[in-house]
């Protein structure tokens, strides 16, 4: 969060990409796009290029974090080096451990781990290009991939963030609205059962511009929600020989 | 080509649905009195059963499995069915009685045969435990021929309405088939017809929630017999 | 997993069902406070020690000089570090900082950086070179509940205790030079989910067994930071209610840390 006020996020009233203040990016899922993983989903989110996939359940290593009533569910958030402006290094850092975390903790809301005592679940998530928001589009597109691997879940899991920017309260930030903007609300919200699952923020947000932020990622999330289920049941329209 | 038909609806974790629904463990849960799906699946145009999409296969007696022996220990072998759960198969004694001898008294060969590491066995389970390993029974060897991993979900489909699709796999191609709940297939024959089999069989994987399918694959069958690969 | 732990946990459960909590406290009722500051006063530039209801955590900040991002060439820097050492639980393990300890100083930091309480443009020694950098590392020393709170009211207590060293003929020169700027005081909130209710400042069988959790920041005016963790959900409207708990609990806390 820069605050910087050499760039004009907000214009006339307009947003530097022409949106409306609670309007999403363009956003493609794909479902089924990797054919070794027992499940996977390829996403794009603005510039975002997103892919997740899931493996299991399947048997649980390291064998001493083995659970006997449920299945241990892994998550890895991970940016591919070229993913960012300045080449990233390879390998876990502190910020994508904490989403790693973040991620799991909010797809464990669903999964139904109990019927698969002492296995292990994979899900994996690489951002191959980054555009701001990729932790809900990592989230999106992980929610997808565990439905393609057919593991029971209770329902599929949208995430979508809101924020501030030039004094306004907006929804998906972009890239420039998220590094000079005054505010950041990652939010997984599943709409039927009204749950948040996911939830962070950073910034200077006054209660009321708090409560209309979450407002709009509700409303994301809603949208996204329906994106996620028609990209599975697509994948079952398909016909080909 | 043409659009072929689903043959019901498909659908999503979280969607409603019906309450007459009869489902499978991991299917659907009930919660505030509404059942709900919680897998891809396709719901029949009844609206009474719900058949999972994909997902990995879990140990149920009764079921016959085809597995691949990983580990011999000293008093039983570990079979590898392609599912996060192993079977347990147990080595007759040597010195018993039992060992070789079937419940009615009767020698029986096969139960003296002893496996190796990569050996093909199709067991029955008669046991799961609660942490879903299981024992196995009734061993039989599958020697030669090729071993095929399909969606455990699919298989059904492969076998068909009491064995229907299975018995047009067979005998239009006069090879041996066997499938195994847990989703692997056995195929052995003529090596050019063992191909058309499992071409078959990936072909009924990826369009198990069609209609008119045992139709199609037994078309599909005669063109390419006849055309050869 | 400590046994005892795990059979807690449903003790816990229907203890809050009948509105009770294990240590007598109401739901609204945060534990006793006792900060310590200047603990480490021969070799940090800041430092306190809190214990919140037996949750001890020590912080210590050392002031070092180093070069300013290449894009904020005239803003001082800030770096949050946390480590759950294996005195403090017999759970923690020794070796690197794994995701909770992460996410500790992570969400410690957001609360500090986000609110602008260090005035980072007073820290500049030499433009786009020479900048103070604020390290401030959490030492947890016993684990009792809500590490996030105690964390955060050692980070600010000890801020208020930093002083700046001199610079000079281009070596820092450990004496005192003036304050850390600050310009306000934030204040964190954590509250746990059990069932479907909330418990403000959770001891350590409350986490255990809990659904949820949220971490609220404020500088009591504004949000600064939030975290929701664990497995469970909020709705939205009992985030927002514990938005404004919070706020109301800002200023009883900050009289605290004076």
């Amino acid at each position: 969060m820069g605050g910087n006020t050499d760039i004009e996020l907000i214009k006339n009233g307009k947003r530097l990409d022409g949106r409306k203040f609670d309007e999403l990016r363009d956003i493609k899922i794909e479902a089924g796009r990797l054919n070794r993983a027992d499940g996977s989903c390829y996403l794009e989110w603005g510039n975002n290029k997103v892919i997740a996939a899931v493996y299991g359940p399947r048997e649980m290593h390291p064998k001493h974090l083995q659970e006997n009533t449920k299945a241990v569910l892994k998550c890895r958030y991970n940016m591919a080096p070229f993913s960012v402006d300045d080449r990233k290094r390879p390998g876990p850092d502190r910020r994508s451990t904490e989403i790693s975390k973040v991620i799991r903790e909010a797809l464990e809301r669903v999964v139904f781990l109990n019927y698969y005592p002492m296995s292990g679940i994979d899900v994996f998530m690489e951002i191959l290009q980054a555009d701001a928001g990729t932790r809900c589009a990592a989230l999106t597109a992980a929610s997808v991939a565990l439905a393609d691997a057919g593991i029971p879940m209770r329902d599929i899991v949208p995430a979508c963030a809101a924020g501030k920017a030039g004094g306004e309260v907006i929804l998906d930030l972009m890239k420039e609205e998220d590094n000079y903007g005054e505010g950041d609300l990652p939010l997984a919200y599943i709409p039927d059962r009204d749950e948040v699952v996911l939830l962070q923020l950073d910034g200077e947000f006054s209660k009321a511009e708090l409560k209309k932020a979450m407002d709009y990622a509700k409303k994301g999330c809603k949208e996204i929600y329906k994106l996620q289920k028609e990209a599975l049941k697509k994948r079952y329209q398909k016909k080909k020989d | 080509m043409s659009e072929t038909e689903i043959r019901g609806e498909i659908v999503a974790p979280g969607d409603e649905l019906g309450k007459d629904l009869k489902s499978r463990d991991a299917t659907a849960y009930m919660e505030d009195g509404v059942l709900k799906s919680s897998v891809m699946g396709l719901v029949n145009k009844k609206g009474n059963s719900i058949i999972p999409l994909s997902g990995v296969y879990l140990p149920k007696e009764g079921d016959m499995v085809i597995g691949v022996v990983e580990r011999v220990l000293h008093n039983k072998y570990l079979l590898n069915i392609d599912s996060p759960y192993k079977v347990i198969l147990e080595m007759p004694r040597r010195n018993d009685r039992r060992g070789g001898y079937n419940q009615r008294g009767g020698y029986d060969r096969q139960r003296e045969e002893t496996y190796v590491e990569g050996d093909i066995l199709s067991v029955k389970i008669t046991y799961v435990d609660e942490v879903k390993d299981s024992k196995g029974t009734g061993p039989r060897k599958l020697h030669g021929g090729r071993l095929l991993f399909i969606n455990a979900k699919k298989v059904p489909r492969v076998i068909g309405n009491k064995k229907s699709m299975l018995t047009i796999l067979r005998d239009k191609t006069g090879c041996r088939i066997a499938v195994g709940q847990n989703g692997l297939a056995w195929v052995s024959g003529d090596d050019e017809k063992i191909n058309i089999v499992v071409d078959a069989i990936l072909k009924i994987e990826r369009e198990s929630h069609t209609s008119g399918l045992t139709d199609r694959i037994s078309e599909y069958l005669e063109e390419k017999l006849k055309n050869g690969r | 997993m400590d046994i005892d732990q795990e059979l807690k946990k449903h003790f816990i459960a229907r203890l809050v069902e009948n509105g009770r909590r294990i240590d007598g406290r109401k739901f609204d009722e945060v534990r006793e406070l006792k900060v310590e500051t200047n603990i480490i006063d021969s070799k940090a530039e800041g430092s306190a020690l809190v214990n919140l209801g037996g949750t001890e955590v020590l912080c210590g900040v050392k002031v070092i000089a180093g070069e300013p991002w290449s894009d904020q060439p005239d803003t001082g820097i800030l770096m949050t570090g946390a480590e759950l050492v294996p005195i403090a639980s017999p759970e923690f393990e020794a070796g690197r900082p794994g995701e909770d300890a992460i996410e500790l100083a992570r969400v410690v930091d957001r609360g500090i950086r986000e609110s602008k309480m260090i005035d980072f443009e007073k820290l500049v020694i030499k433009s786009g070179e020479k900048v103070w950098m604020v390290c401030v590392d959490l030492h947890v020393l016993n684990h009792n509940g809500n590490l996030l709170d105690a964390s955060s009211m050692a980070a600010v207590a000890a801020l208020k205790t930093t002083w700046l060293p001199k610079f000079e003929d281009g070596a820092v020169v450990r004496e005192k030079s003036g304050d850390l700027p600050l310009k306000k005081d934030v204040v964190s909130c954590t509250y746990v989910k059990i069932g479907d209710s909330i418990l403000f400042d959770p001891i350590l069988d409350e986490e255990f067994g809990m659904d949820a959790r949220l971490t609220v920041v404020t500088d009591g005016k504004e949000v600064n930071a939030m975290q929701k963790g664990g497995t469970g959900f909020f709705r939205p409207d009992e985030i927002i209610n514990l938005v404004d708990t919070s706020m109301s609990n800002y200023k009883k806390t900050i009289k605290k840390l004076k």
